[in-house]
């Protein structure tokens, strides 16, 4: 890539960042996260915000693909072949980051949804989308070694919180959205005890 | 509106029910006041996203924060201090390991001396005059134990009126080991009830104890035992879902009642009612009754909030890899509940250590569900043998990948994982302590609680021998691999002191019967009177210094007119 094509990429990519910020931003001045989505029960009921996704596309896509490096299917494992895209992972975060209690983690996964697609042109000249599993994995590392930090995000940060949402999205009770018909489960050899939570009224459980 | 009533009872946890009890069999009226909401067993279920990890039991730290300073660092907002906020308290989601103080913990300051930069001090009471009020915990809430609890063990008067739990084959390995190390392993005793016990069900073995409500009524929380029992007395009311926001008191000192406000959905909490009281009983465990107090303004002699103790605590994990030794796996892969093994022989030292006080051995299997223990092995918690390339896991580094899955596979499938916690003295410092804090507010516009933390190098000592001791043990039941964790590290959710009991009122806030020295209708019952923190978790002795506290305020009960 050429000086020219690189600082076109790197005004695209913080352009990108910036639309996304205000897309989000826009949504919080006008009160789009609420408990509201959360059922007096306990279940979760949607995944939009007004009507509104509650990531943008790309960055959706770039936290799924995150996702399915940090934990991936492996159908030749002699055991838990699962990854976080069979099991439903990125459903649960959707939810999840709705409830009030979750903004500041919702912030950090579009911000840190943004950084990763920055460090993955600056790094390796290809959007993170186009890239290879090897690929990912070193833009992931890059990350995690601080090719993204700024004063207020932390690559390192980012990826811990994601592997936790992951595993959340894993083992968590299916009602929650993840852990897809307890495959997760069954997956670890892990039988949880009776009683579930009692299935969601109006929602899929992913 | 203002409401009257004998004696008000702020906290309905292992401080609270005990008293409320003993005071409304004997025909005193009483209301507890309790700040959480009343779940029942049909809420308790298998979810461990929303009842262990989304605040279920304890308060947001958005909305009623502690503010902790540890080690002279960064103030952190969190609600850690917080044991629990609902009736019944922390005996809800306890995981209801029992054990009597020792004597010794009796006597703290006699046994270890005078230590430069530490403050403990001995209770003004002995272990003999506890022992009735243990045995009335029993009777009243059913605590199961084995017949034989080796020659370390507090003395009992009788045995336990049902038997332990039943524990998991794997537990045989360390009861070998123990006797090829000479000491004396023996079943822990339980909150937990194994026969059917006053109209409750017994353990159906789900383990899912710690951390979770029980679904059936077995774990022996108050709001399971002691609160139906006060309440069907017919003078024990219980307002859930209300704070107390102040004691009032008069001119001569006494408190003539408490304000509370209503935190209860769809309530905006503003208004304030009274409830008038012959005589008020603080027990919100530690820090918020320290908070109480000093949001009351009594703190006469200066002396609430210091003395904070926690347990200290220590952590060895043994890995048993499944594939080596058929017999072995045959002991180990049954998925039954409870390994169920303490050791008391460390209790006060030993094996050539110089230490004169250190604590008690819990074997465990570990604790959580399948989110909080895979999240353990990618933080290189567990299956450190596995941990990242490059020599282990910095803190907060986290495993992704491949790695990760491999660590997973690791533990769930490929070996079984034995724990042990060791619970110790931990010594109170002048650097240890609950303030007001100066800027952060709750959801009413008050202060909230300040904690400071400043170790005493004892502490870490402690831990240390008692970590080196479980890995022993461990490594001696034939675990394939022995790692320590937490060393010098402390159980929040066991907050202690901060109304310390004593005789000396400079140096004290309650008397041996917990009454103020300040205030002679305000008592306190909880941990927070505690002098010393002791070498088991307090709970059991929280609830039976509870019952005396009760029986004390019975045999003043002319000059309370109550």
């Amino acid at each position: 890539m050429n000086r020219r094509d690189a600082i076109a990429t790197l005004v695209a990519a913080a352009a990108s960042l910036g639309a996304g910020l205000w897309w989000w931003r826009r949504g919080s001045t006008q009160g789009a996260i609420a408990g509201a989505l959360h059922g007096d029960d306990g279940c979760v009921t949607g995944s939009t915000v007004k009507g509104r996704p509650v990531f943008p596309q790309r960055y959706a896509r770039t936290l799924q693909a995150l996702l399915e490096c940090l934990v991936p299917e492996e159908n030749d494992a002699p055991s838990l072949r699962v990854g976080a895209a069979s099991l439903g992972v990125f459903a649960y975060i959707a939810r999840e980051v709705t409830h009030e209690s979750m903004q500041s983690s919702h912030r950090l996964l579009m911000r840190g949804a943004a950084v990763t697609e920055r460090v993955a042109v600056i790094g390796q000249g290809v959007p993170f989308l186009e890239q290879s599993a090897e690929q990912r994995q070193v833009t992931v590392e890059a990350l995690v070694d601080g090719a993204g930090d700024s004063a207020s995000f932390e690559g390192a940060t980012f990826i811990r919180r994601l592997v936790g949402f992951a595993l959340e999205g894993m083992f968590a009770d299916p009602r929650h959205g993840g852990n897809r018909d307890g495959r997760g489960w069954q997956a670890l050899a892990y039988t949880m005890p009776q009683p579930f939570a009692p299935a969601c009224h109006g929602g899929s459980s992913g | 509106m203002t409401r009257s009533c004998d004696v008000v009872v702020i906290g309905s946890g292992a401080g609270g029910a005990p008293v409320a009890l003993a005071l409304a069999e004997a025909g005193v009226d009483v209301v507890i006041v309790e700040r959480g909401p009343r779940y029942t067993q049909a809420d308790f279920v298998h979810d461990e996203l929303r009842v262990a990890r989304r605040d279920f039991f304890v308060p947001s730290a958005r909305t009623d924060p502690h503010i902790v300073v540890s080690g002279g660092g960064e103030p952190e907002r969190t609600n850690e201090g917080w044991v629990a906020s609902c009736v019944g308290g922390g005996t809800v989601h306890m995981s209801g390991f029992f054990y009597r103080f020792a004597a010794a913990d009796f006597r703290v300051r006699e046994i270890l001396g005078a230590i430069a930069g530490a403050e403990h001090a001995n209770w003004p009471i002995s272990y003999e005059e506890m022992v009735p009020y243990y045995a009335q915990v029993e009777a009243t809430m059913g605590i199961s134990g084995p017949a034989d609890e080796g020659p370390h063990a507090p003395p009992r008067q009788s045995p336990y009126s049902m038997p332990a739990v039943n524990t998991h084959p794997a537990a045989v390995l360390l009861d070998e080991a123990a006797k090829a190390l000479g000491v004396h392993a023996f079943k822990t005793p339980r909150a937990i009830i194994t026969r059917p016990f006053a109209q409750r069900q017994a353990c159906v073995y789900c383990g899912l104890c710690g951390g979770f409500g029980c679904e059936v009524g077995a774990k022996s929380s108050t709001l399971d035992s002691l609160i139906p029992q006060a309440e069907a007395t017919g003078h024990c009311q219980v307002l859930a879902e209300t704070m107390v926001t102040h004691i009032e008191r008069r001119l001569d000192g006494r408190a003539s009642g408490v304000v509370v406000r209503s935190l209860a959905r769809g309530e905006d909490g503003s208004a304030d009612e009274r409830i008038a009281a012959k005589a008020v009983v603080v027990a919100c465990s530690a820090v918020e009754s320290a908070r109480l107090l000093l949001l009351s303004d009594l703190n006469d002699n200066g002396q609430v909030g210091r003395h904070l103790m926690f347990s200290t605590l220590a952590k060895a994990h043994g890995s048993f890899r499944l594939g080596k030794n058929a017999t072995r796996d045959d002991l180990l892969r049954p998925s039954s509940a409870f390994l169920g093994r303490s050791v008391l022989d460390y209790y006060m030292g030993g094996k050539g250590s110089a230490l004169k006080k250190a604590g008690a051995l819990n074997f465990l299997f570990p604790s959580g569900g399948p989110i909080s223990q895979s999240e353990m092995v990618a933080a290189g918690h567990f299956a450190p043998a596995l941990q990242h390339p490059g020599g282990g896991l910095k803190a907060g580094e986290v495993l992704w990948g491949p790695a990760l899955k491999k660590a997973l596979r690791h533990y769930w499938h490929e070996q079984r994982q034995l724990d042990c916690e060791g619970f110790g003295e931990y010594l109170p410092t002048p650097g240890t302590r609950v303030e007001l804090d100066p800027q952060v507010k709750d959801r009413f516009g008050l202060p909230v609680a300040r904690i400071l933390i400043d170790r005493h190098p004892h502490d870490a000592e402690v831990s240390g021998f008692l970590a080196d001791r479980a890995a022993e043990l461990l490594e001696a039941a034939g675990a394939d691999s022995v790692w320590r964790s937490s060393i010098g590290g402390r159980t929040m959710h066991l907050p202690m002191g901060c109304l310390r009991m004593g005789e000396d009122k400079d140096t004290s806030v309650v008397d041996r019967d917990g009454r103020l020295h300040f205030s002679s209708n305000v008592f306190a019952t909880d941990g927070a009177v505690f002098p010393s923190s002791g070498g088991v978790p307090p709970t059991f002795t929280i609830l039976a210094n509870s019952f005396r506290t009760g029986a004390a305020m019975l045999a003043a009960a002319k000059a309370l007119q109550i």
